[in-house]
Protein backbone atom coordinates (compact mmCIF):
# COMPACT_ATOMS: atom_id res chain seq x y z
CA UNK A 1 0.00 0.00 0.00
CA UNK A 2 1.21 3.10 -1.06
CA UNK A 3 1.35 6.49 1.16
CA UNK A 4 -1.21 7.86 -0.26
CA UNK A 5 -3.63 5.11 0.20
CA UNK A 6 -2.25 4.74 3.58
CA UNK A 7 -3.32 8.02 4.35
CA UNK A 8 -6.32 7.95 2.92
CA UNK A 9 -7.04 4.95 5.42
CA UNK A 10 -5.66 6.61 8.42
CA UNK A 11 -7.72 9.57 7.44
CA UNK A 12 -10.69 7.22 7.53
CA UNK A 13 -9.95 5.30 10.65
CA UNK A 14 -9.52 8.90 12.59
CA UNK A 15 -13.11 10.05 11.13
CA UNK A 16 -14.65 6.59 12.22
CA UNK A 17 -13.18 6.95 15.41
CA UNK A 18 -14.33 10.03 16.08
CA UNK A 19 -18.13 9.35 14.99
CA UNK A 20 -18.33 6.67 16.85
CA UNK A 21 -17.45 8.34 20.14
CA UNK A 22 -19.82 11.12 19.16
CA UNK A 23 -23.00 8.89 18.61
CA UNK A 24 -22.62 5.99 21.15
CA UNK A 25 -20.46 7.86 24.19
CA UNK A 26 -16.69 8.43 24.39
CA UNK A 27 -15.86 6.06 26.74
CA UNK A 28 -16.98 3.67 24.51
CA UNK A 29 -13.94 4.12 21.83
CA UNK A 30 -11.35 1.64 22.17
CA UNK A 31 -7.61 2.67 23.16
CA UNK A 32 -6.32 0.58 20.38
CA UNK A 33 -7.12 -0.66 17.22
CA UNK A 34 -7.53 -4.26 16.16
CA UNK A 35 -8.45 -6.32 12.97
CA UNK A 36 -10.26 -9.37 13.25
CA UNK A 37 -8.07 -12.42 13.51
CA UNK A 38 -8.86 -14.70 10.78
CA UNK A 39 -11.58 -17.58 11.72
CA UNK A 40 -12.59 -15.44 14.74
CA UNK A 41 -16.33 -16.36 15.74
CA UNK A 42 -18.37 -13.74 17.15
CA UNK A 43 -21.89 -15.25 17.90
CA UNK A 44 -24.05 -13.33 19.84
CA UNK A 45 -26.65 -14.79 22.34
CA UNK A 46 -29.46 -13.14 20.41
CA UNK A 47 -29.67 -11.54 17.42
CA UNK A 48 -27.66 -8.29 16.38
CA UNK A 49 -28.30 -5.61 14.10
CA UNK A 50 -26.31 -5.52 11.44
CA UNK A 51 -26.41 -1.95 9.37
CA UNK A 52 -25.12 -1.86 5.98
CA UNK A 53 -23.80 1.59 4.06
CA UNK A 54 -22.01 1.98 0.65
CA UNK A 55 -19.73 4.59 0.05
CA UNK A 56 -18.24 5.74 -2.96
CA UNK A 57 -16.27 8.69 -4.06
CA UNK A 58 -13.62 9.69 -6.64
CA UNK A 59 -10.70 8.74 -3.76
CA UNK A 60 -12.40 5.67 -1.90
CA UNK A 61 -15.65 3.20 -2.24
CA UNK A 62 -16.20 0.91 0.25
CA UNK A 63 -18.91 -0.14 2.93
CA UNK A 64 -19.03 0.51 6.07
CA UNK A 65 -20.75 -1.69 8.68
CA UNK A 66 -22.27 -1.33 12.41
CA UNK A 67 -23.59 -3.77 14.50
CA UNK A 68 -25.36 -2.92 17.29
CA UNK A 69 -27.51 -4.78 19.82
CA UNK A 70 -31.15 -4.64 19.64
CA UNK A 71 -31.61 -3.54 23.58
CA UNK A 72 -29.22 -0.86 23.17
CA UNK A 73 -30.88 0.15 19.38
CA UNK A 74 -34.22 0.33 21.53
CA UNK A 75 -33.05 1.77 24.60
CA UNK A 76 -31.59 5.31 22.25
CA UNK A 77 -34.85 5.82 20.45
CA UNK A 78 -36.02 9.13 20.03
CA UNK A 79 -39.44 7.85 21.56
CA UNK A 80 -39.19 5.02 23.72
CA UNK A 81 -41.47 2.75 24.67
CA UNK A 82 -41.80 -1.02 26.10
CA UNK A 83 -43.54 -2.09 22.71
CA UNK A 84 -41.38 -1.48 20.32
CA UNK A 85 -41.06 -4.14 17.55
CA UNK A 86 -38.14 -5.63 15.64
CA UNK A 87 -39.62 -3.58 12.96
CA UNK A 88 -38.68 -0.25 14.89
CA UNK A 89 -35.55 -1.29 16.13
CA UNK A 90 -34.31 -2.64 12.61
CA UNK A 91 -35.50 1.06 10.95
CA UNK A 92 -34.06 3.22 13.89
CA UNK A 93 -30.75 1.48 13.49
CA UNK A 94 -30.18 2.07 9.82
CA UNK A 95 -30.97 5.98 10.93
CA UNK A 96 -28.56 5.90 13.39
CA UNK A 97 -26.03 3.88 10.59
CA UNK A 98 -26.63 7.09 8.08
CA UNK A 99 -26.39 9.36 11.05
CA UNK A 100 -22.82 8.14 11.74
CA UNK A 101 -22.18 7.50 8.11
CA UNK A 102 -23.15 11.23 7.70
CA UNK A 103 -20.86 12.17 10.19
CA UNK A 104 -18.22 10.39 8.30
CA UNK A 105 -18.84 11.98 5.00
CA UNK A 106 -18.68 15.41 6.47
CA UNK A 107 -15.79 15.20 7.76
CA UNK A 108 -13.72 13.12 5.02
CA UNK A 109 -15.10 15.79 2.99
CA UNK A 110 -13.52 18.65 4.94
CA UNK A 111 -10.16 16.60 4.54
CA UNK A 112 -10.34 16.44 0.72
CA UNK A 113 -11.63 12.93 0.48
CA UNK A 114 -15.17 13.18 -1.13
CA UNK A 115 -17.95 10.11 -0.97
CA UNK A 116 -21.46 10.07 -0.94
CA UNK A 117 -22.90 7.90 1.39
CA UNK A 118 -25.75 5.31 0.17
CA UNK A 119 -29.05 4.26 1.90
CA UNK A 120 -28.65 2.07 5.01
CA UNK A 121 -30.15 -1.86 5.25
CA UNK A 122 -30.17 -3.57 8.17
CA UNK A 123 -30.53 -6.85 9.26
CA UNK A 124 -30.73 -9.10 12.25
CA UNK A 125 -27.90 -11.63 12.04
CA UNK A 126 -25.99 -13.97 14.60
CA UNK A 127 -23.25 -15.02 12.47
CA UNK A 128 -19.78 -14.00 12.51
CA UNK A 129 -18.34 -10.73 12.04
CA UNK A 130 -18.70 -9.47 8.25
CA UNK A 131 -16.15 -10.35 5.82
CA UNK A 132 -14.28 -7.89 3.70
CA UNK A 133 -13.89 -9.93 -0.20
CA UNK A 134 -11.67 -6.10 -1.66
CA UNK A 135 -8.80 -7.55 -3.47
CA UNK A 136 -5.55 -5.98 -2.08
CA UNK A 137 -4.50 -2.82 -1.53
CA UNK A 138 -8.54 -3.43 0.32
CA UNK A 139 -8.12 -3.11 3.63
CA UNK A 140 -10.29 -4.77 6.55
CA UNK A 141 -10.48 -2.50 9.63
CA UNK A 142 -12.06 -3.52 13.09
CA UNK A 143 -12.32 0.45 13.80
CA UNK A 144 -14.47 -0.12 17.01
CA UNK A 145 -15.23 -2.65 19.54
CA UNK A 146 -17.17 -1.56 22.03
CA UNK A 147 -19.79 -2.86 24.45
CA UNK A 148 -22.43 -2.07 22.17
CA UNK A 149 -21.50 -1.12 18.73
CA UNK A 150 -18.71 -2.45 16.92
CA UNK A 151 -18.08 -0.75 13.21
CA UNK A 152 -16.32 -2.07 10.28
CA UNK A 153 -14.86 -0.93 7.55
CA UNK A 154 -13.88 -2.80 4.26
CA UNK A 155 -12.70 0.47 1.58
CA UNK A 156 -10.54 0.45 -1.40
CA UNK A 157 -8.62 3.53 -2.33
CA UNK A 158 -7.82 4.51 -5.18
CA UNK A 159 -4.42 4.18 -6.75
CA UNK A 160 -2.56 7.43 -6.11
CA UNK A 161 -0.74 7.18 -9.59
CA UNK A 162 -4.04 8.32 -11.24
CA UNK A 163 -4.04 10.90 -9.13
CA UNK A 164 -4.56 14.76 -10.95
CA UNK A 165 -4.33 17.07 -7.72
CA UNK A 166 -3.60 17.24 -4.58
CA UNK A 167 -7.03 16.69 -2.37
CA UNK A 168 -9.02 19.90 -2.63
CA UNK A 169 -9.87 21.64 0.23
CA UNK A 170 -13.99 21.93 0.74
CA UNK A 171 -16.04 22.94 3.04
CA UNK A 172 -18.87 20.84 5.23
CA UNK A 173 -21.44 22.22 7.57
CA UNK A 174 -21.52 19.69 10.89
CA UNK A 175 -23.87 18.62 12.91
CA UNK A 176 -27.16 20.25 14.33
CA UNK A 177 -26.47 23.37 12.30
CA UNK A 178 -28.96 25.10 11.29
CA UNK A 179 -29.14 27.29 8.21
CA UNK A 180 -31.82 29.37 7.17
CA UNK A 181 -31.48 30.69 3.01
CA UNK B 1 -55.86 28.30 11.76
CA UNK B 2 -53.81 25.68 12.32
CA UNK B 3 -50.59 25.59 10.31
CA UNK B 4 -49.61 22.02 8.39
CA UNK B 5 -46.30 20.64 8.39
CA UNK B 6 -45.40 17.57 5.43
CA UNK B 7 -42.23 15.53 6.77
CA UNK B 8 -40.66 13.56 4.54
CA UNK B 9 -38.23 10.84 5.60
CA UNK B 10 -37.81 7.36 4.96
CA UNK B 11 -36.95 6.60 8.80
CA UNK B 12 -40.70 5.35 10.40
CA UNK B 13 -38.69 6.78 13.66
CA UNK B 14 -37.58 10.21 12.25
CA UNK B 15 -41.27 10.60 10.79
CA UNK B 16 -42.68 9.10 14.81
CA UNK B 17 -40.14 11.57 16.56
CA UNK B 18 -41.12 15.01 14.33
CA UNK B 19 -44.89 14.46 14.21
CA UNK B 20 -44.60 13.72 18.35
CA UNK B 21 -42.27 17.39 18.36
CA UNK B 22 -44.33 19.22 15.60
CA UNK B 23 -47.84 18.01 17.17
CA UNK B 24 -47.12 19.22 20.56
CA UNK B 25 -45.86 22.34 19.22
CA UNK B 26 -49.14 22.78 17.57
CA UNK B 27 -49.18 22.04 14.39
CA UNK B 28 -51.19 20.04 12.21
CA UNK B 29 -48.51 17.17 11.18
CA UNK B 30 -48.38 14.78 7.89
CA UNK B 31 -46.12 12.56 6.63
CA UNK B 32 -44.75 10.87 4.18
CA UNK B 33 -41.92 7.97 3.06
CA UNK B 34 -39.90 9.07 0.25
CA UNK B 35 -39.66 11.33 -2.15
CA UNK B 36 -42.06 10.50 -4.42
CA UNK B 37 -45.15 9.94 -1.65
CA UNK B 38 -43.94 13.28 -0.68
CA UNK B 39 -44.68 15.05 -4.45
CA UNK B 40 -48.19 13.57 -4.53
CA UNK B 41 -48.62 14.21 -0.93
CA UNK B 42 -47.79 17.89 -1.89
CA UNK B 43 -49.81 17.83 -5.01
CA UNK B 44 -53.14 16.75 -2.85
CA UNK B 45 -52.41 18.84 -0.44
CA UNK B 46 -53.53 22.48 -0.58
CA UNK B 47 -52.82 24.26 2.67
CA UNK B 48 -49.06 23.21 3.72
CA UNK B 49 -47.09 25.81 4.87
CA UNK B 50 -44.07 23.79 5.32
CA UNK B 51 -42.41 20.87 3.99
CA UNK B 52 -39.36 19.62 6.70
CA UNK B 53 -37.44 16.73 3.46
CA UNK B 54 -34.70 14.21 3.77
CA UNK B 55 -31.93 14.18 1.22
CA UNK B 56 -31.35 10.46 1.15
CA UNK B 57 -34.38 8.92 0.78
CA UNK B 58 -35.16 5.46 -2.03
CA UNK B 59 -36.96 6.16 -5.51
CA UNK B 60 -37.23 9.92 -5.10
CA UNK B 61 -34.11 11.78 -3.29
CA UNK B 62 -35.15 15.10 -1.31
CA UNK B 63 -33.27 16.94 -3.93
CA UNK B 64 -35.31 15.53 -6.99
CA UNK B 65 -38.13 16.16 -4.58
CA UNK B 66 -36.98 19.78 -4.20
CA UNK B 67 -36.45 19.98 -7.80
CA UNK B 68 -39.89 18.69 -9.03
CA UNK B 69 -41.69 20.83 -6.55
CA UNK B 70 -40.14 24.10 -7.38
CA UNK B 71 -40.34 23.44 -11.12
CA UNK B 72 -44.11 23.76 -10.94
CA UNK B 73 -44.77 27.79 -10.68
CA UNK B 74 -47.91 26.79 -7.99
CA UNK B 75 -45.35 26.13 -5.37
CA UNK B 76 -42.90 28.60 -5.65
CA UNK B 77 -43.38 30.11 -2.35
CA UNK B 78 -43.63 27.04 -0.20
CA UNK B 79 -40.93 26.99 2.14
CA UNK B 80 -39.47 23.41 2.14
CA UNK B 81 -36.45 22.57 4.83
CA UNK B 82 -34.25 20.32 4.51
CA UNK B 83 -33.54 17.91 7.37
CA UNK B 84 -30.36 15.64 6.69
CA UNK B 85 -26.91 13.79 7.67
CA UNK B 86 -25.64 15.34 4.20
CA UNK B 87 -23.26 18.58 5.16
CA UNK B 88 -21.37 19.44 2.20
CA UNK B 89 -21.33 22.78 0.80
CA UNK B 90 -22.05 22.23 -2.74
CA UNK B 91 -24.98 20.32 -2.18
CA UNK B 92 -26.55 22.68 0.36
CA UNK B 93 -25.32 25.34 -2.57
CA UNK B 94 -27.95 23.05 -4.93
CA UNK B 95 -30.42 22.96 -2.72
CA UNK B 96 -30.44 27.14 -2.46
CA UNK B 97 -30.28 27.44 -5.70
CA UNK B 98 -33.28 24.78 -6.14
CA UNK B 99 -34.94 27.05 -3.49
CA UNK B 100 -35.10 25.27 -0.40
CA UNK B 101 -35.67 27.80 2.51
CA UNK B 102 -32.94 26.21 4.24
CA UNK B 103 -30.93 23.51 5.60
CA UNK B 104 -30.36 21.17 8.87
CA UNK B 105 -27.84 18.81 9.58
CA UNK B 106 -28.84 15.48 11.94
CA UNK B 107 -28.88 15.27 14.32
CA UNK B 108 -30.23 18.18 15.82
CA UNK B 109 -32.16 19.24 19.02
CA UNK B 110 -35.76 19.10 19.46
CA UNK B 111 -35.94 23.10 20.43
CA UNK B 112 -34.08 24.33 17.70
CA UNK B 113 -36.01 22.34 15.36
CA UNK B 114 -39.18 23.71 16.85
CA UNK B 115 -37.70 27.56 17.20
CA UNK B 116 -36.93 27.17 13.05
CA UNK B 117 -40.28 25.53 12.60
CA UNK B 118 -41.67 28.34 14.17
CA UNK B 119 -39.32 31.03 12.51
CA UNK B 120 -40.41 29.46 8.91
CA UNK B 121 -43.75 28.26 9.13
CA UNK B 122 -44.95 31.05 11.98
CA UNK B 123 -47.57 29.12 14.80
Amino acid sequence: MTNQQEWVFDEIDSVIRTCCGAMFGPERVPSAWASPEPGTEVRATSPDLFSFIDFEGPDVRGMLVLRQRKQDVLASHPLPRLDRSDADALDWASERANQVAGRIANRLNVKGVSIQIGLPATVYGRTNDPVCDFDPPARFVLTYEGESVRAYLCARVRDPNSATDDPPVRRSTSEGAILLF
Amino acid sequence: MTKKVLVVDDSRSVRDSLFELLSSGGYDVVTAEDGLDGVERIERTTDLSLVICDVNMPRLTGMDLLRRVKSQPAYAKLPILMLTTEGRAEVIREAKQLGACGWIVKPVSPNNLLATVRKVAGL
